[in-house]
Parts: C-alpha cells; structure tokens; sequence
C-alpha cells in the first residue's frame, strides 16, 4: 500500500501571503495582538449558510470561515490535515484512507467520527453543487476514525486536493438536528460559529471558547482565530464598497473595482496588493464545419491581429496580468518559459497579414460574429476586438448575451465564429484544458471552439492522469494549443486587496480569499 | 359597499392568478438553463441533466404550470429557492416588511414635501413661487435615483459624518435612501397636485366662497383640496403600489436586504420559484392598495358613495319586483 504521509505541521508551509504595502504606512516589528472586531466588504450575498448549497461567490469569500474541510492545500500543492491526521492511497490507486483526529467536536459538542465524513460526503453528492468530488464513487466508515473514500475511475491531477478541500465536514446529529438543513446556523468544528445572519446584509461570526483543536502546533494558519468578532458586510454596489472603506464602515476587502483602487494608493490608513485571481479572458474560435475560422492560419491571423497589451490597459487600466495560455499563469503547473516563447500570438499586424495570404481568402468577405457576455470588460474587449479586426479587413458584429443565456449560445455551433469569455483555472492548467479542450464535458463530443481533434484528447487525458503529470506532458498540451490556435488567454484578471495598515500578514483561502480571524494584527 | 368590497376581493384572486400564470409561462420561455446556472461551467453533461430532473425542469409545460399553480393556491407553498434552498415564503416574510417600510416612508415623505409645493405653486400661479416649485418638482424627477443616492452618501456620509452610508441597524440608516428614494414621488405628486388645483381654482364653488368672504386659506384646504385630491389619490396609491418592486436601486445602493435585491438576485440567476412567488406577493400588495385606493375615493368624495349606494338600491329594488 503506497503511503502518504502529511509533513509535520510543524514544518508546513502555510498558504500566508505577506506584502511590504505599495504606499501607506505599516506597522514595524509591532506586536500582535488579539482584535476585538473586523469588519470586511464582500460584494455577493451568500443566500444561504447551507454546507453543500449551491456555490456563488459571497459563498466563495466567506465559507471557509464557516465550516472546516478535511485538509488544506498550500499555494505550494502541499496537503495539510486539519480534520485529518493523514492519508493513504491504495498501491492501485482505487481508494484512499484517512485518518481522522479523535477528538473533534462540533460547536454544539458533537463528536465527529468517520460516519460522520461518510454521511457529508453522500450528503453533499446527493446535492450535487460540488461536481469536484465526482471522482469518488462511495465511502465508508472502516473504524471510527477511518474514512476510505473508494474511486470511480483513475486518479487525475488534483482530484484529491478538491475531495480535501472542496467538502465541508459536519456531523450528522447536527444536520438532522438543524430544522433547515444549517440554511441559518451553521454547526461546525470552525473556530467560528455564527452569530447573526441577514441574507443580503451582514454575516457575523464569534470565536468559540471550545475549539477542539487545542495544541496550537497542529492549527493550520487559515483556522487561526486572531479576531472576536467578524462582521462580513454585503455590498453589492462597488461604489458603496470604496465609500465604506473610505468612511471606515468596513475595514478590508478584496472586492474593491480597478476603477477606485487609485483612492486607496495614497492613504496612510490602508495598504494594497494585487493577486492573480483564477479566471481569465479568453478568445476562442469556432472550428466546427461549416466557419471559415475552422482554418489554423486565418486563426493565427486573427490571434496576432489582437493587441492583448491595449486590452490590458484600455479595459483594466493595466490593473491586471498579460496571460500565454488559457490556463492562469498561478497555476503551479504553469511554466515560466510560456512567457518569453516567441509563438504566443504577440500582436503583428504583419504576422497576421502574412498569416491570412497563407490562408489564401479575402477577409473583406467575412462577416464574423462577436460572442460575448454582458459584463463590462468582456463587452468592451469585444469592441476592442472588432476594431482589431477591422485593422486587418475583417467586417464583424457584436452580440451581447445575458450571463445566464451566454452559456446557452456559446454552446450552440451557429451562434458565434468568436468567444469572448472567463475561464477559471481553479487548480492546475490541466483542469483549465480539461473544462476548455477534453469532449467528455461537452454534449457534442467537442471541446468549447467545437474542435474534433483526437490527438488534442490524448495530450489532455495524458498531461491530467496523476501519474503523467509532469512538465513534458503538460508543455506538450500548451504547445499543441498555441500551435493550432485553439484558444487565446488575453488577461489574466486580479484581486485587488485593500488592507488597512494595523494588518501585518494576510492569509487567504485556496480560492484566494482574505481569512480575516487568521490575519496578523497590531491593533 | 360591502358586496362592492366583496366584488373587488374575488378580482383581486383572477388578478393575481392571472398574474401567475402570465409570470409562469414568461420564465418557461426565457432562454438559459437554471441546472446549468446553478452548477458553473464544470458540471457535466450527466450532472446538468440529473439536476434538471430534480428541478423538475424536463416535465412538459402544462403539468410544471399545474404543479406550480396547486402548490400556489392550494397549498400555499411558493417553493423553495434552487440556489439556497431556503423556503420563498420564509425570506419574502423577512424582506417584505422592510421593503413595505421603507416604500410608505418615501410615500409619506414624497406626500408630505409634494401636496404643500403643489398647493404653493397653484395659489401663486404663473408667479415666481410657481416657478420655483416647478424648477423643483423638475429636478426630483431629472435625477436618476441612484445617483443622488450616491451623492448623498459622498456628503452626508464620507465627507460630513453625520449618517451611515449603508444597512439597516438603526432608525438612521433610514434617511438617505427614503430622501433618494422619494424624490421622483415628490415631483410627480407635486406637478399634478399644481394640475388639480388650477383645475378647481376656477370652479363656480370657490368663487362663491370667495364672494361670501371665506377666508383663502379655509377656500384652499376645505374648498379647493378635497376636490382636487381624487387624481392626486391615484398618484398615491400607485406610489404605494410600486413601493413593494420599485426599490430595487435603493436597496442595492444602500445594501438593505428587502424585496427588489431578493428579486434582483432571482433574475440574474433564473431562480424561478422566488420570481414567481414574489410576483404573486406583488400582485396580492398591488391589487390590494388598488382597492383600498377605491374605497379612499369614496370617503373624499360623498358623490362616489352615493353612487354605490344608489346602484345598490336600485338592484335591491329590481330583485324585490322581480
């Protein structure tokens, strides 16, 4: 049996990002101290406190602080227990074991044991909100403190990293007990526990006194409790947000629109970083039979056509990161030489020329259409784009779709010759090509240019299998993508943090946001 | 006037059915697929189409609109959210108090500032007070709500400090979004307030009062008002009407948790049962206030009474005959 073994927490590198601020003053070597209250801005409501409800983002930035998974993983990939003591995977990579800790209980003194992780895991399946977890066909309890988690097919990069990360652990007695499912009181093994909830306006959380893990050493950064009381505020307007920060109705937030981060540069009362977040702005083109965009040069020519430099400062004001793949450049699999290689599409009007004679048409006989959806950035890279277009004899229209019937359109072949859209690498780049480029995932056997391409499969299938990971089999993917011009990264889009000054480090989730009772304070 | 109450009750239910029939087969028919919505763009196909299932989204028309209509009317149950899961009853029963409030408070507001400007501008017509009031009403009707709310909490709150810029944790969070929500109520009401009374101004009955010698201000207010307050009612009541769906923007500027976020948030995510239910909620409010507003005209104006009166004696007398 292949053994897994967690490094001693002791020696774990905590996902804990600490900046020297741009401008504003920081506290020096000061003192931590435990704060009374923060309050932080977060732009979407949560809906419901629910463990396994459907996701959103007010969800995103605030569910880690409500309910505990079984592990972390760091920024570095590394897995550390927090539920857990360890795991293992079975030497033929079918199941895996965890061991839980024996001494967790819930804040209304449950005790959690290994049915109780069978029961969240069913539970949450059952809802099906999570589809990370689809790897794992069942579960069962082996012992009290023994979970063996039994999987569907092969393992694939990252596939337990998200069974880890992505389910929340409650008990099953405290499920039940809740009259609605923990839709307003949540009970968790969280060093937090709720104290009010307004849906559309404030969540409040209050350490507990009884946390169960007690030896300090074995406490993850992100479950460090360094405040009292957290007040998550939701506001939805953007402007709101920076006048709350400006008045001091709220403290922090990492929602805070490139348009009025330039307010916050200059004030001593809050310093400011920028982290790359998990989407993207993408440019796809139709290969499906029938599109003239199905020939790779006049893609090229499209692609070199289009100034991802002017998009980066037209639309974001330079406030976010030129990309060279689909794929986000934090991905850990992401490799630094994709940024300095000659092929990726860097704007040439005249590679595009030449590109578009070795395609041989007459670009002033296409008409293309422009897919986009209604938010502000990718409507206006798409205008950006038809004006590209148009430099090099490209007629095109624009059409602008709704968030929720974008989806619809942009999966229907006739409805497009080119997509602008975000793509979310939220792991590894091959988790990116498997939701852009692998035909399991899409209704028609294609990909999402609508491309049949079955060398395409196998290099996907080969770069995501866990055990053919590694930088061949990944670079291999990247170079067939930028070689037949599959997909386009222009942008990759960034978190903008405002963090007030008596915050000495900043700890995020794995999905990037701000844990505020496991921050540094000085005041 | 009761059978007339009666009457106007049994409307209100082939209203607000009509009104969920109508809102029901509108969202069958608006593209984009909720089970794709509520999974994100890494669900699969087998995933989606389970979803679906559960949602109950691949029954035929007919028998999602009969579901949907039993559930509704027989069993009061307005389902639950597909995103939270949570009863649509239950979070209309939290928001709607708020959104109620917060709409009579720009009614009463807009009631308060519009009558006395309207009445001023009347009186004074074609005088400078007249146009100073109409320049006013102007404005509250040219600027957009969320900007002036915006404003107002750049002055009021960030640069001034004297009120908090968002929530509802107290009786100050109140002020700015009922003064930015009552504004376009102030100059509507008040522009038709000045429209009624000139139209009565002229009335043979306030000349006599005048030639009798009643004072101006009894002339005004006992005279001329009542007379010129039926079409300002109208105005009114479709201010409360509206009360209940027209703060989606203040709520979403000031961050108060009422009726138009919850709607505003159902929209954007295809949650169909909170559209549905809360257009049925509306309809119920609106149809109500159209009613109470009915019956309003009577108690100002005796001859609307009379009226009913008199048809009811009339019909009393044809069955008694006959």
């Amino acid at each position: 049996m292949k053994k897994a073994l967690l490094k001693p927490l002791a020696f774990a590198c905590a996902f804990a990002m600490t900046f020297a601020p741009a401008t504003g003053v920081m506290a020096e070597e000061a003192e931590s101290v435990q704060r009374d209250v923060i309050n932080v801005g977060i732009n979407a409501d949560l809906g419901d406190l629910s463990p396994w409800g459907a996701l959103n983002t007010g969800k995103t930035a605030t569910a880690q602080n409500l309910y505990q998974p079984m592990a972390h993983v760091n920024d570095d990939g590394e897995i550390v227990g927090v539920l857990m003591k360890d795991y293992e995977v079975s030497e033929d990579g079918s199941y895996m074991d965890c061991h839980l800790y024996d001494y967790i209980y819930d804040s209304e003194g449950n005790h959690l044991t290994a049915s109780d992780v069978v029961f969240s895991f069913n539970t949450c399946s059952e809802f099906g909100n999570i589809g990370g977890i689809g790897f794992v066909e069942s579960s069962e309890a082996i012992d009290d403190y023994t979970v063996r988690f039994h999987f569907a097919d092969q393992l694939y990069v990252y596939d337990i990293e998200t069974l880890f990360e992505e389910l929340p652990i409650v008990t099953q007695a405290a499920y039940e007990a809740s009259p609605d499912g923990m839709a307003s009181q949540p009970v968790s093994t969280s060093p937090y526990k709720v104290s009010e909830y307004t849906a559309g306006y404030i969540l409040t959380l209050e350490k507990r006194d009884d946390y169960w893990q007690t030896d300090e050493s074995l406490i993850h950064e992100r479950d460090k409790a360094n405040v009292d009381t957290i007040n998550f505020y939701i506001l939805t307007e953007s402007t709101q947000m920076s006048l709350a920060l400006e008045n001091g109705s709220i403290d922090m937030s990492w929602s805070v629109s490139a348009d009025d981060i330039e307010r916050f540069e200059e004030s001593g009362d809050f310093w400011l970083f920028e982290s790359p977040d998990d989407l993207c702005n993408e440019l796809f083109l139709n290969c499906a039979e029938g599109h003239s965009t199905t020939d790779v040069n006049l893609r090229k020519a499209i692609y070199y056509a289009v100034n991802s430099e002017a998009i980066l400062q037209g639309v974001y004001k330079g406030k976010a990161i030129l990309n060279y793949d689909t794929a986000a450049a934090k991905a850990p699999d992401f490799q630094e030489a994709w940024a300095t290689e000659d092929n990726y599409y860097q704007y040439s009007p005249e590679k595009a020329q030449e590109y578009l004679e070795t395609w041989g048409g007459d670009p002033g006989s296409l008409n293309l259409q422009i897919l986009a959806s209604n938010e502000e950035t990718t409507s206006n890279i798409a205008q950006m784009i038809q004006g590209f277009l148009g430099q090099i004899g490209i007629t095109s229209e624009i059409r602008i779709a709704d968030s929720a019937n974008f989806n619809t359109i942009a999966y229907d072949s006739e409805q497009w010759d080119v997509l602008v859209t975000n793509k979310a690498t939220s792991n590894y780049c091959v988790t990116n090509w498997k939701n852009c480029f692998s035909k399991d995932y899409f209704t028609w056997g294609g990909t999402i240019n609508f491309a049949y391409d079955d060398e395409l499969q196998e290099l996907v299938s080969t770069a995501r299998t866990e055990s053919t990971h590694n930088e061949e089999t990944v670079s291999a993917v990247h170079e067939y993508i930028v070689d037949n011009a599959y997909g386009y990264g222009l942008v990759n889009l960034v978190n903008n943090y405002v963090i007030p000054s008596y915050i000495t480090d900043v700890v995020c989730s794995y999905k990037g946001a701000v844990m505020p009772g496991a921050c540094t304070y000085t005041e | 006037m009761r059978n007339y109450i009666l009457k106007r009750l049994v409307m209100t239910v082939f209203v607000v059915i009509s009104a969920a029939f109508l809102i029901f087969t509108i969202m069958y028919f608006i593209p984009g697929d909720p089970a794709r919505l509520l999974l994100g763009t890494e669900a699969t196909v087998e995933q989606i189409e389970a979803k679906r299932e559960a949602m109950g989204l691949n029954d035929p028309y007919l028998i999602r609109l009969g579901r949907y209509l039993y559930d509704a009317f027989i069993k009061f149950d307005l389902g639950d959210s597909w995103y939270t899961g949570v009863p649509v009853i239950t979070e209309l029963s939290n928001r709607l108090p708020r959104t109620v409030f917060l709409g009579c408070m720009c009614v009463i507001v807009s009631v308060v500032v519009a009558l006395p400007l309207g009445i001023t501008a009347a009186v004074h017509h074609n005088k400078w007070q007249d146009r100073a009031c109409m320049v006013l009403a102007m404005a509250c009707v040219s600027m957009p709500d969320f900007w002036l709310a915006l404003m107002m909490v750049l002055v009021f709150s960030l640069h001034l400090g004297l009120l908090p810029s968002f929530g509802i944790e107290s009786w100050q969070c109140y002020i700015l979004p009922v003064i930015a929500g009552s504004l376009q109520g102030i100059g509507q009401l008040a522009r038709q307030t000045r429209s009624s009374m000139l139209d009565v101004y002229r009335s043979d009955y306030v000349t006599t009062a005048r030639a009798k010698g009643v004072a101006e201000k009894k002339v005004i207010y006992q005279h001329m008002l009542p007379n010129a307050l039926i079409p300002v009612i109208t105005i009114i009541g479709g201010q409360f009407g509206r009360c209940v769906a027209g703060t989606i923007v203040i709520e979403q500027v000031f961050s108060m948790p009422g009726i138009g976020s919850y709607l505003s948030t159902a929209i954007n995510s295809r949650d169909y049962p909170i559209l549905q239910g809360s257009i049925i909620v509306m309809a119920i409010f609106v149809a109500l206030v159209m009613l109470a507003v009915d019956l309003v005209y009577a108690y100002v104006d005796p001859r609307i009474k009379a009226q009913y009166v008199a048809q009811s004696k009339r019909r009393r007398r044809v069955k008694q005959n006959g």
